[in-house]
């Protein structure tokens, strides 16, 4: 029982097979405006999207535009964020950001859904030696504390973007996984998964038509809460030097810089990237506890 | 003097989406030693009214009006402390459907057993566990001692009310409130749950208020019934004349929906649907669904009146007598 | 309920416990010998003769194929050596040994802090939904989670140390060069109480607060929303109906009642938590000079000391599994539906 748990601590724990809510937008518009949280949660994601799309349309200053004259200045009305060591403007580097981060995290939630999830079905689906194989595979992965395995791979990749790609996919694929292997046997049992059989669906159709598109919903909540999670990873990674290297524009890698700078009190190098992260990781965490609530009939308004 | 009370009884749950008005001035009274019944469709109010009377409401139910006069004092009023202190379990015991989700699932029975007698009794562990014991054999538990190490999950569903019952009773109360008692038992367990019951009244002179939708069970208990429907009483009173010559319509209705020995073809339904609660139908709530329904049942509430052949009835147009029974008196 | 059940059960759990670790061993091992380049020509750099080059290989087995390497690891790990650290010169398992008691004292501390807040605050916010404490606890569990622990930690230490001057800085474990004797239960804390040095005391308590404060506040947030959660279920069953039925004190119920069932779930938590702790734990001590496993790693990996690394992942990988074992018994024996 425990061994099913072990995924609490990370996002979407809890979540169960729905029945699929009927999405009428208009729905999902009044279940938003009773949840002012889930509101804010969808403002924030917005706004984190916008700066990744815009950021460098957006951005007053170059962001590798090393000016030695202007190093370490603190906040003003030309740098309202500062600058770094280098002179470089910390707004324009914390907007430009937006764009490596949010492609990082989107590319590892996404590897690890993908995997996660079809891992997660075949076990879930055929059961027996598929089931043990890879749900045991799943335990060892998970014996590991999250970010220290994330460490490990990260160091025996090197640093760069696909380092924490793959590292930050890694520790995320055993809650999908699990996730889809309990939806999919309780989904299996239902009466419509019994009557596609009846009328004579093969299996892989049953599988791919009617039992994936019905473990969507608890499937969205979670990567929704997983890119907060990874932001965090990511930028540990980064942080600790084994991701993303210094010139970089990354938050986790800014606030490093800010680090080295600690004992001259530059407290600007690092407090606006981490409000950065600490904004994105916010919205995420709103906007998918909110989907949780939303998408799942026992939690709605009422 | 009645022992219970209740007085134009008003309790609502609060949604975002408006008040829902459970129960809309329900009155009763309960004698000491009397067996009331209260019967109703789902949906009527018949628990919401158990709860209010202790005041164990769950969330986002409150009482918003009305008195509950126990001994001259008002339970809707009364100090969380007073009620928990000398009335629940002392004075007002309940029981519950589903007995085994009632019980605490972590706990043993013999511990939730003695933590009662110790704590409201101030019984120490070896008295406890005696009278633990002696009130499960009164109960009529085979084997109690090793009884009282079993988990809640150990238990039968039937087992799980007896146990139920005893912790009910280990305060010797006046009142045990029973909601739907038999509820989820199979047929022979529910006949001996109710032959206990019975007994139990019998042997104690504790009074029963049986809250049931089941009227075969109301009739093998009850000395009385009252019948609910949408937050109001609509007809109470003994049970030999409510079942014999129903005066309400509702009341007809329901007896004449109910399945019987040697009925021939369907069972009768009553049209419509149950009262929605958050815009309830002016007037008097059953009209819509009413046969005798006229053009003041929608405006005026009906006062709950005396009638015959004994009862009191809250309806404008009142079915007429059955004669057999007019003629007996 | 048997007492002999249950401790059979914990000694099969703990069997159980060997062919994970020993996967886990060899996940470990692997993931050091997949990295492009041979260890030694990483750390010895190019100025050293091919001699010594071969000899140091020799001496890390690493001019051996790769199974006789494993199986050549377990042997000596099962002699309690881990290879010698290619930076301090010793046996890691030494290394590790000197190390784990600084770790072990703050993550210990800061998830008491963490326990000791959340329970009541998910409690209190149960019993009280929509109150102000319940707003509180909303709010902390949803920054918490939000926050990154390396950040947090800078921040505080912004504030405390260098602007208000409360605090000692990033110093370690006693906020100066103290170096302590030799060791009683590792516990700086403990040990100088021991010892009847109040002064070092103090200081070790004034340097524990902000790691502490740091690690406990991150792991907090999990803790008491799930409290939260699973006491709101536990008020509003049936059973806690019962108990309120029956006129016990509110206390009881709560406590002894609804808390008992509630236990599970926010064991389960901690002990999620416990292995988050164990990553955030690194970036901690790397923040605050911490002298323990953290620090230790990160400047194993930062000078690719091989064996230094490996230990490292498998002693915290084997503390993480010993707790979670705990947890499994400790679910055995509060809860009488589990089967086992």
């Amino acid at each position: 029982m425990a061994v099913e748990e072990r995924n609490l601590i990370a996002p979407g724990a809890g979540l169960t097979a729905a029945p699929p809510v009927v999405g009428r937008f208009s729905d999902f518009v009044y279940q938003l405006r009773g949840n002012p949280a889930t509101f804010a949660g969808l403002f924030i994601v917005v706004v984190i999207v916008l700066s990744a799309l815009l950021g460098p349309v957006l951005a007053r200053y170059d962001p590798y535009a090393v000016d030695l004259g202007q190093s370490a200045v603190g906040p003003s009305l030309a740098h309202p964020f500062g600058t770094d060591q280098y002179g470089e403007d910390i707004l324009t580097r914390v907007v430009v950001a937006a764009r490596l981060d949010l492609f990082m995290v989107l590319s590892a939630v996404g590897a690890s859904m993908l995997i996660g999830v079809a891992l997660g079905a075949l076990a879930g689906f055929f059961g027996r030696f598929f089931d043990e194989g890879i749900m045991r595979s799943q335990d060892v992965l998970q014996a590991f504390p999250r970010f220290v395995f994330a460490m490990a791979v990260a160091w025996a990749l090197g640093p760069g973007i696909v380092t924490v790609i793959v590292a930050t996919a890694a520790i995320n694929i055993p809650g999908y996984a699990r996730l889809m292997r309990s939806l999919m046997l309780s989904v299996k049992e239902t009466q419509f998964a019994l009557a596609a059989v009846a009328v004579g669906n093969s299996r892989w159709r049953l599988l791919w038509r009617h039992l994936l598109p019905n473990c969507l919903t608890p499937i969205i909540v979670l990567s929704t809460l997983q890119c907060g999670f990874t932001i965090l990873e990511a930028a540990g990674l980064s942080f600790i030097g084994l991701g993303v290297r210094v010139p970089q524009a990354e938050w986790g890698v800014m606030i490093a810089m800010g680090l080295q700078d600690f004992l001259q009190g530059h407290w600007w190098i690092y407090t606006f990237p981490g409000l950065a992260i600490a904004f994105a990781v916010l919205g995420f965490n709103l906007l998918g506890d909110g989907l949780q609530d939303i998408l799942d009939p026992k939690r709605r308004r009422v | 003097m009645a022992l219970l009370e209740v007085s134009d009884l008003r309790t609502s749950f609060f949604l975002r989406s408006g008040e829902l008005r459970v129960l809309d001035g329900v009155s009763l009274e309960i004698q000491a030693g009397e067996v009331l019944g209260l019967v109703g469709e789902t949906g009527s109010g018949k628990s919401v009214t158990a709860y209010s009377i202790t005041r164990l409401l769950k969330q986002p139910g409150r009482v918003v009006g009305g008195e509950v006069k126990w001994d001259g004092r008002d339970l809707v009023r009364l100090w969380e402390s007073e009620l928990e202190q000398e009335i629940r379990g002392k004075e007002i015991s309940m029981i519950f459907q589903s007995p085994r989700e009632a019980l605490n699932p972590v706990i043993t029975v013999g511990r939730q057993l003695t933590q009662v007698l110790r704590i409201r009794r101030g019984m120490d562990r070896r008295e406890a566990r005696a009278e633990a014991i002696r009130i499960l054999k009164s109960v009529y538990i085979s084997d109690p001692e090793s009884r009282l190490d079993s988990y809640p999950h150990e238990l039968s569903g039937g087992m799980a009310q007896r146990i139920m019952i005893a912790l009910a009773l280990s305060c010797q109360p006046r009142l045990l409130i029973a909601d739907e008692p038999t509820t989820g038992l199979d047929v022979t367990t529910q006949h001996q749950i109710v032959l206990l019951l019975r007994e139990l009244r019998d042997r104690t002179g504790m009074a029963i208020l049986l809250i049931t939708h089941d009227l075969a069970l109301a009739a093998q208990l009850c000395d009385r019934v009252a019948v609910l429907y949408a937050g109001r009483i609509a007809e109470m009173g003994p049970i030999g004349h409510l079942f014999r010559s129903p005066r309400h319509p509702y009341t007809a209705a329901l007896l004449a929906s109910r399945p019987r020995l040697g009925l021939q073809g369907d069972i009768l339904t009553i049209p419509g649907n149950v009262a929605n609660l958050m815009r309830p139908p002016g007037g008097c709530r059953f009209h819509p669904r009413c046969p005798n329904a006229t053009q003041v049942c929608a405006q005026q509430q009906p006062p709950l009146e005396p009638m015959d052949p004994g009862q009191r009835v809250a309806c404008h147009n009142p079915m007429p007598q059955r004669q057999e029974l007019a003629a007996s008196g | 309920m048997g007492s002999t059940r249950l401790l059979l059960y914990a000694a099969r759990r703990i069997l159980l416990i060997v062919p994970v670790l020993l996967v886990a061993l060899f996940l470990t091992f692997a993931l050091t010998r997949i990295v492009p380049g041979n260890p030694v020509d990483r750390v010895a750099g190019p100025y050293i003769s091919l001699e010594r080059r071969a000899e140091l290989k020799h001496i890390a087995y690493l001019d051996r194929p790769f199974y006789e390497q494993f199986a050549l690891y377990l042997r000596d790990l099962s002699q309690g050596k881990m290879g010698t650290s290619y930076t301090t010169a010793q046996d890691v398992s030494k290394d590790l040994r000197q190390r784990f008691p600084a770790t072990f004292e703050l993550v210990t501390y800061a998830m008491l802090f963490a326990v000791a807040v959340a329970l009541p605050l998910g409690i209190s916010a149960a019993i009280k939904k929509d109150s102000w404490i319940d707003s509180i606890a909303r709010a902390v569990s949803v920054l918490g989670v939000s926050m990154p622990i390396f950040w947090l930690g800078l921040m505080l230490l912004y504030v405390f140390f260098y602007f208000l001057g409360w605090l000692p800085g990033p110093v370690g474990r006693t906020g100066s060069a103290i170096r302590f004797a030799e060791p009683i239960t590792g516990f700086l804390t403990i040990d100088a109480l021991l010892k009847g040095d109040f002064d070092l005391f103090l200081k070790a308590v004034q340097a524990l607060i902000l790691p502490c404060f740091t690690l406990g506040f991150v792991a907090m947030a999990p803790i008491a929303r799930m409290t939260r959660a699973v006491m709101a279920e536990a008020l509003q069953s049936d059973y806690v109906r019962t108990a309120r039925s029956l006129g016990l004190p509110f206390r009881v119920v709560v406590l002894r009642h609804a808390l008992k069932n509630a236990l599970i779930p926010i064991l389960t938590i901690t002990a999620a938590v416990y292995g988050y702790a164990l990553g955030g734990e690194v970036l901690v001590e790397i923040i605050f000079a911490w002298p323990g496993l953290g620090q230790y790693s990160y400047n194993a990996l930062l000078s690719s000391d091989f064996p230094a690394i490996q230990g490292f992942v498998l002693l915290v990988t084997f503390v993480y599994m010993v707790i979670y074992l705990a947890l499994d018994i400790a679910t055995a024996a509060l809860d009488p539906r589990v089967k086992y």
